[in-house]
């Protein structure tokens, strides 16, 4: 039999058999409609739980979120050699909150002798904010005392990451570099000057975290990345730098002076390579500047002086105006020069003027090597107030350097018209004129290169943020540079300059003891000075010029300018030579050379 | 019927749980990413503090003390150095504007 017999099929009934295919159709289907409706459900609270969740929920969700900022590290200044002068690093700042200390009592105790401080200072810290929850106790903490804070674990003694500003090279360049706010901004100096390349910009970053606090994941498009400061390179040496400062602080402190600078440049670059500058240790000051803790700082010793201050020159200005003159023909350098046997001389206005010796009858040269002020005043008279006055303005005197050193000044330089008939023999006594320590360094740079006058810098032109090519302008003529140098050197072999006289390398320069001027009586102090000392080595092809400046030594011990900055001069451009791996001289040779140039 | 059912209803649990498995790969990738940038983060801050130590360590006051504890005579460079640089008055002139 078979199941498609007629006579077993059942008619007019339906079975379960034939019932079934059509349940679960219409089962299926209900589930299918069941399932969607849950899944659009569902589709539909994650899209209310995405734009808006209810404010329970957001408020866990927001709870399980943190946002922390990206330190951001402002540019770090380096030496010429990358030797870091400034720099950012990460310090901790320990603060306490009182809600979260346990013994109240004993906290201070706890605190100040787990941590070495004065639990005294701590208590009343405590007691002068009561209500407050964030009480800093300090705001950096040293190495050893962040270890010290790990291993005590005092309830409500808390530390927090904060950038600090560093200057590992102590107080080394304090007044040129500057400093930066507690808010990192540059307040003074280079960190100033140079704010815009150095500042960086901190970013933030948000992070998804678990039950526990843990960080799971960064939020997508909760990640601003920060952007780090410029890195800066000056022309700047931390070895010459240093050396020039120890000899500085030394000069001042042995002739009891008030303070003094002291200048290294490349004459053939306009570079600084050091700019000291010492004041003399006082109740106000005493410790030389240092960057790192300005706010304790005297404002009198953070002034970089070698910009700021200005000075009556005195003799260091004769070798300008004597190359002038020279070149200008009013002079020959084998010229006689009539400089009286009495030592006091009348200028054709009727002004008396006194050499500290009688020279007699001088040469043009040995006006200079002997520094006449009645030889230079007879010449000067020759070469007349205006082209006077052109030269002193060609060699960058009476505006500033543009150097672009925070402060700078550009010294006095009185107009023409403002000169008096006593200017024209004042001037190249250097006279009735005020200067900076830099200014004049960058003239002497001119007699040392050739007879180009540089633009000084600290940043040298290495395509990363310097100058793309140093800035000379010629002042004179090579050969009269030259000359001038050779006659330099004698003054330091044979003139006043004898104590700068290296074994070492051939120095040429100029002394200068000039008296400071009286503003209350008029005229000039008799017992006041700046000492200084300007100087060039090797003379035949010079590789650093130094200039050092001394303010108000010490008479009693000893004021002229050969004998206070001379031999700092000396020191500092031996050891720096020798630094720079410049060979010395052989005497013989040295004398060749020398003689070959007065030729 | 019933076994076109159970098999989409296997293979929608299969994706699920595909789906499922790939974002928790996701988000433990995440995760790691996280977790090394917190790291690299207190690492660079770490660098920060090292360079100031160097510094320190090696400015020329450090190295001189250091040098002399060690009784270590040392001969200047300038000795046995020539002077290589361009440093001559013809190469100012000429490079003079």
């Amino acid at each position: 039999m078979s199941p498609d017999d007629p006579v077993l099929r059942p008619t007019g009934r339906v079975t379960e058999a034939d019932q079934s295919p059509a349940r679960v159709l219409w089962v299926g289907r209900v589930m299918v409609i069941l399932i969607s409706l849950a899944l659009l459900g569902l589709l539909a609270r994650v899209v209310q739980l995405q734009a808006g969740p209810e404010q329970r929920i957001a408020a866990k969700v927001d709870s399980q979120q943190s946002t922390y900022p990206l330190a951001a590290r402002r540019g770090t200044i380096l030496d010429r050699r990358g030797r870091v002068l400034a720099t950012t690093r990460v310090a901790h700042r320990l603060f306490v909150d009182p809600a979260l200390i346990v013994d109240h009592s004993s906290f201070p105790e706890k605190a100040g002798f787990g941590l070495g401080y004065d639990p005294v200072e701590i208590a009343l810290a405590l007691a002068a904010r009561p209500k407050s929850r964030y009480i800093v106790l300090d705001q950096r903490l040293s190495e050893q005392r962040l270890a010290a804070f790990k291993t005590i674990k005092l309830p409500g003694l808390a530390t927090e990451p904060v950038l600090v500003r560093d200057y590992p090279q102590g107080t080394l360049a304090g007044q040129l570099i500057g400093f930066v706010g507690t808010d990192g901004e540059g307040l003074e100096g280079l960190e100033k000057d140079l704010d815009k390349q150095l500042h960086a910009s901190s970013g933030r970053i948000r992070y998804q975290r678990d039950a526990r606090g843990r960080a799971l994941w960064v939020q997508a498009g909760s990640y601003q990345r920060q952007t780090d400061g410029q890195n800066l390179r000056l022309s700047l040496d931390a070895v010459i730098q240093s050396i020039a400062e120890k000899h500085l602080a030394q000069a001042v402190e042995k002739f009891n002076a008030e303070g003094g600078q002291l200048v290294v440049m490349d004459p053939m670059t306009g570079e600084i390579l050091a700019m000291a500058n010492y004041l003399k240790k006082t109740d106000t000051h005493p410790t030389p500047f240092s960057p790192a803790h300005f706010g304790a700082s005297d404002p009198e010793a953070r002034r970089n002086r070698a910009v700021t201050d200005v000075f009556e020159p005195g003799s260091i200005f004769k070798p300008i105006i004597w190359s002038a003159a020279t070149q200008l023909g009013a002079a020959d350098p084998s010229e006689i020069i009539d400089c009286s046997t009495t030592g006091v001389h009348r200028t054709s206005k009727g002004r008396v003027l006194r050499d500290a010796d009688p020279h007699g009858r001088i040469t043009w040269d040995e006006v200079l090597m002997f520094s006449s002020n009645i030889g230079m005043s007879i010449v000067a008279e020759r070469v007349g107030a205006e082209k006077l006055h052109e030269a002193v303005r060609r060699f960058g005197f009476g505006a500033p350097t543009g150097s672009g050193l925070p402060g700078e000044v550009g010294g006095v330089v009185h107009p023409l018209k403002k000169w008096t008939h006593y200017s024209v023999t004042s001037i190249p006594m250097g006279q009735e004129l005020s200067v900076t320590p830099l200014q004049m360094v960058r003239a002497y740079c001119a007699i040392a290169n050739g007879g180009l006058l540089p633009t000084p810098t600290v940043k040298p032109a290495d395509g990363q943020g310097g100058p793309l090519a140093y800035d000379m302008m010629r002042v004179l003529d090579a050969r009269i540079a030259d000359y001038t140098r050779s006659v330099m050197r004698r003054q330091v072999t044979d003139g006043g300059g004898r104590y700068a006289n290296s074994k070492l390398y051939e120095l040429f320069g100029k002394t200068g003891t000039a008296q400071l001027p009286d503003f209350e009586n008029g005229g000039y102090h008799q017992d006041q000075y700046v000492s200084s000392f300007i100087g060039g080595a090797p003379v035949n092809a010079p590789r650093l010029i130094v200039g050092c400046f001394i303010h108000r030594p010490d008479k009693k011990i000893g004021h002229y300018g050969g004998i206070v900055s001379g031999p700092v001069v000396k020191q500092v451009m031996e050891q720096s030579l020798m630094y720079l791996g410049v060979p010395p001289a052989d005497d013989a040779s040295a004398q060749r050379d020398t003689m070959a140039m007065n030729r | 019927m019933f076994a076109k059912l159970l098999t989409a209803l296997v293979l929608l649990v299969v994706i699920g749980s595909a789906v499922f498995s790939l974002r928790q790969q996701r988000l433990e990738l995440m995760h790691q990413i996280t977790d090394l940038h917190r790291q690299m983060n207190r690492d660079r801050q770490a660098t920060w503090g090292l360079q100031v130590r160097i510094a320190e360590s090696t400015q020329p006051d450090a190295l001189h003390d250091a040098l002399t504890r060690t009784g270590l005579e040392m001969e200047p460079a300038a000795a046995h150095t020539q002077d290589t640089q361009p440093h001559t008055l013809a190469d100012a002139r000429n490079d003079a504007p």
